[in-house]
């Protein structure tokens, strides 16, 4: 008999969905709590869940001290790791976007670089690359619209989800960077000894993505 | 006071046990390989870059530890894997030290250095490796597995999982579908990640159809026990490549012929991570516990050729820093071999002439018996006992047979460990 699985799940504003997500798909989640104090709980089923800071879970899942995770696409694309991303779970939507001060439009010049405040270094650097500039990349750990707002960058490249923040500190999207959903994430070293196990797991979590979209197909 | 400076860069200090350990493993790894006829080869610390990039992929040329050389002017490179070096090394001594037809059996324990791919892995590897060379039939493949079984099983890893693939299964089923260039990279990537659903959904945005778009993505599934190459061919009949499809099969079933558990093999069909370099069957293993593969191999039959001799050849590499930690996570008791029962401490009084010739007299002729022995000066036999019992402490149970003696005058006193200085520490 297998032991149970082992998930990290994003503390904040994701949890409560993927929870209910998992939930469906039988990983016994369903009845998490944001505010729950525990860090590691048990589950029904055998499974345990980890409520770990979003940014964290990838690391969890590397390592192997979970076996599957949720994360955004934004923390696995900026952080690279040697992860499976077998399923779009299409939750926690949201956009990374270049943005500037709408008084203050940062027109770019030839030998002028750009300055420009994030919590995305690597994929900010990346796609002013991709343009043919040279960002100077100033990376923050939050508030990352105050850099532009009063003046310490030209741009930030930053999450957005409805652009409320944004519009209400006088910001401007300039252009996506990238379209952001959270994925479940499997460790290649359980994939590979608890195969049966986790591709089952990944099966039933399908199953309950597929349904969603069919019943979003429906409504729309 | 000067502060004790950086921590240690690259790799790991070892203290006297972990040194031990690690050379009492690399000795058993050498010794098993040796065992099944493989002899160990040295290559240079320092390479030219040439000679090590030729033989690499595009992404591990650039975690090359490269600078000029003073004097040449000449590009070269920390040792960053092996297997180029014996290639380069087997082209050059070909018809003459070795035979121009001949297969080769070579093994080395070597410590490579790369740039680290993430941040927290370290750039010093510790490897034990070999390389099969000119035989191409599937039987070497075979006997790759079986021996990285073998040399695994040696160490005390009998229960690691065998994780087979092929380099170019995904290429020969991709291949016939023409894709633009664009889509066969998003296509890749998707396969990469295991995502189904992307991987469908790039294949129709290309315009396959629905049921070969469907076949392709089912690749990000098959993965599990052998059975499931026989279900795979069942159920996706042409999609597969006859060529990878066959010499998988014959592997596993070579394997299976040996006696090999099959529960410890895993296939995985859409495997493409890591796989540029592999010409056929990939072996990866993996234990419980430890989250990068113990084993790296596979087949390179392209690689000589690079170096103007083209041969078969295939080979793997054993992490052992990763093997430690599948030690450990086993519940494996890691500590050093005892040392020999009868190790010697002579302690003379300090400042004395002839009482250190005479210590020294005395451990030679312990030495000559076989045995370890040193000296170690001592103000008086309080400290001398002090001293043993440190040792002893320091060293754990296999020290506890050490023996004290303390020289004073014409005087030689067998030490007795006091309990005082047990309890002290």
């Amino acid at each position: 008999m297998d032991q149970g699985l082992t998930i990290a799940l994003p503390k904040g504003r994701i949890l409560g969905e993927a929870a209910a997500l998992l939930g469906r798909a039988g990983l016994g989640t369903a009845a998490l709590r944001g505010d729950d104090r525990r860090l590691s709980i048990p589950l029904p089923g055998g499974h345990v869940a980890l409520l770990v800071k979003p940014v964290d879970v990838p690391t969890y899942v590397e390592y192997g001290v979970a076996q599957l995770g949720v994360a955004g696409g934004d923390t696995l694309r900026e952080q690279a790791r040697d992860l499976y991303e077998p399923v779009d779970l299409g939750i926690g939507r949201c956009r990374l976007v270049v943005a500037e001060p709408r008084d203050r439009p940062s027109r770019l010049q030839r030998g002028m670089t750009v300055r420009v405040a994030t919590k995305y270094p690597r994929l900010a650097r990346a796609h002013y690359l991709e343009h043919g500039i040279d960002p100077e990349v100033i990376e923050l750990g939050g508030s990352v619209e105050l850099a532009a707002v009063i003046g310490l960058a030209d741009h930030i490249v930053d999450l957005v989800e409805s652009g409320e923040t944004m519009r209400l500190n006088g910001l401007r999207e300039v252009e996506t960077v990238l379209d952001v959903t959270s994925r479940l994430i499997v460790n290649p070293a359980a994939f590979k000894l608890r195969a049966a196990q986790v591709t089952a797991a990944i099966e039933a979590i399908r199953a309950v993505v597929g349904s969603v979209s069919e019943d979003l197909r429906e409504v729309s | 006071m000067a502060s004790v400076g950086q921590a240690a860069r690259g790799g790991r200090e070892l203290l006297p046990q972990a040194a031990a350990r690690r050379r009492a493993l690399v000795d058993a790894l050498l010794g098993e390989l040796s065992r099944w006829g493989y002899g160990q080869v040295e290559t240079p610390l320092l390479e030219s870059f040439d000679v090590v990039a030729r033989g690499l992929g595009e992404a591990d040329r650039a975690r090359c530890v490269r600078f000029i050389e003073a004097g040449t002017g000449e590009l070269v490179t920390l040792r960053a894997d092996p297997t180029p070096q014996i290639a380069h090394m087997i082209a050059r001594h070909s018809g003459g030290e070795l035979g121009r037809d001949e297969v080769l059996r070579f093994c080395y324990a070597a410590d490579v250095v790369r740039q680290p791919a993430s941040g927290h892995e370290p750039a010093e590897q510790h490897q034990v490796g070999v390389e099969l060379v000119g035989d191409a039939d599937p039987w070497a493949d075979v006997e790759l597995v079986a021996l990285a079984h073998a040399a695994l099983r040696c160490v005390g890893l009998p229960q690691v999982h065998l994780d087979l693939s092929h380099g170019q299964l995904v290429a020969g089923v991709l291949a016939p579908l023409q894709l633009l260039p664009s889509v066969a990279v998003t296509v890749q990537q998707a396969l990469a990640r295991k995502d189904r659903a992307a991987v469908e959904l790039a294949l129709r945005g290309a315009g396959q159809s629905p049921a070969t778009a469907r076949a392709v993505a089912s690749l990000c599934d098959r993965i599990g026990p052998p059975a499931m190459i026989e279900r795979a061919a069942a159920e996706l009949g042409a999609v597969l490549p006859a060529g990878p499809l066959a010499a998988l099969r014959e592997v596993v079933e070579g394997v299976a012929a040996l006696g090999l558990d099959a529960a410890q093999l895993v296939v995985d069909l859409g495997e493409t991570r890591g796989l540029e370099y592999y010409s056929g069957v990939r072996l990866r293993a993996w234990a419980p516990g430890v989250h990068r593969p113990l084993v790296r191999g596979g087949r390179y039959d392209h690689l000589y050729a690079r170096y103007g001799h083209p041969r078969p050849a295939t080979g793997f590499a054993i992490d052992l820093d990763a093997s430690f930690a599948a030690l450990l996570a086993a519940g494996a008791s890691l500590a050093s071999p005892p040392a020999p029962a009868a190790d010697l401490v002579v302690i003379p009084r300090r400042a004395d002439a002839a009482l250190r010739r005479r210590a020294a007299e005395l451990a030679a002729r312990s030495r000559a018996a076989g045995r370890r022995a040193w000296i170690q000066l001592a103000d008086d036999a309080g400290a001398a006992a002090t001293l043993l019992q440190r040792w002893r402490l320091r060293e754990g149970e296999g020290a506890r047979a050490t023996m004290g003696v303390w020289l004073d005058g014409d005087d030689t006193t067998v030490l007795e460990a006091s309990e005082s200085a047990d309890e002290r520490t």
